[in-house]
């Protein structure tokens, strides 16, 4: 597939599946793949028992991360209408899970060849439901290949 | 132990979170957010809890808390192998390899770790939990729980 193809393909999934809402984007329906073009990194953050709160004694922790040029969101319902903020956050950071093996079918190693540049990650997106997921809002993801640089007309 | 009639309030003051009951008594504990919250699966919300601290879910007891976690594994995560299920939980860490983590917990409960969450047998599923529990830093030293006996 050619990087304007590439571009192609993003720009219909984001037409189809997205709403602008307060600034940040909506990404619906749930529960199929969308594709998101981003700087694929490493991050480098804390882990249990404090995820951050007491750096000291919080686990060093490394996760791959797409980071997104705007916020995102999923359709959300908090458990109590009052607690919306912490329950629906949005994110510009996306941590990214790779499947075990046999279905990893070599994505990290993909992605360790393609760290610090741009990508479309495929997958699909689920509400983070422990702070072992650390961002609000991660993808399971199926496929990674590079952003091509559009050719110039 | 008598049970109490119905869930307490929460309150968040730092790293302490004070737990008042109906009859005017309450608990504090204080120390790591799964000892404070009563949520030894860190979980983030869901399955009944009352309260927030920092984005962790609080729970009315621990109880309540090592349910939720049962919840969460037998809901979202039962089609989930193990292996896959141990990187929600405790994420990559210098010294902290989930996939060695992960095999060693199915070695424990003497299966594969490919096996999905909905296999496991109540006393696996129980051993699973537990073991999430002390990853996530249930049992630290320094947490303490003070009670305060209700207004006479």
């Amino acid at each position: 597939m050619t990087g304007s193809r590439n571009w192609v393909f993003v720009l219909a999934i984001m037409l189809c599946w997205m709403l602008r809402a307060g600034g940040q984007t909506v990404l619906e329906p749930v529960n199929q793949e969308v594709a998101l073009a981003g700087e694929l990194r490493e991050v480098h953050g804390y882990g249990a028992p404090g995820y951050g709160e007491t750096p000291k004694v919080d686990a060093p922790i490394t996760y791959w991360a797409l980071e997104l040029p705007n916020t995102i969101n999923t359709v959300c319902t908090p458990e109590k209408p009052q607690w919306e903020a912490e329950d629906c956050k949005a994110t510009k950071r996306l941590e990214l899970f790779f499947p075990s093996l046999p279905a990893n079918n070599g994505l990290e190693l993909k992605a360790k060849a393609m760290k610090g540049q741009r990508v479309i990650a495929t997958g699909i997106l689920h509400r983070s439901d422990t702070m072992g997921e650390i961002t609000p809002i991660y993808m399971n993801v199926t496929a990674l290949q590079p952003v091509q640089a559009s050719p110039k007309p | 132990m008598a049970q109490q009639q119905s869930n307490p309030t929460a309150s968040v003051n730092g790293q302490s979170v004070t737990y008042t009951y109906p009859d005017g008594s309450k608990v504090t504990l204080s120390g790591t957010h799964p000892f404070r919250d009563n949520n030894p699966g860190d979980l983030r919300s869901g399955h009944g809890s009352i309260g927030r601290d920092g984005g962790f879910a609080i729970y009315s007891s621990l109880d309540a808390g090592v349910n939720a976690l049962g919840a969460t594994l037998t809901g979202k995560y039962a089609n989930s192998t193990i292996s896959d299920t141990m990187k929600a939980f405790a994420p990559a860490a210098d010294g902290n390899d989930p996939v060695k983590y992960a095999a060693a917990l199915a070695s424990a409960v003497g299966v594969p770790v490919s096996t999905k969450i909905s296999a496991l047998t109540p006393a696996q599923l129980m051993t699973f939990q537990y073991n999430i529990a002390i990853k996530e830093g249930y049992n630290a030293s320094g947490n303490t729980a003070t009670y305060v006996a209700p207004p006479q």
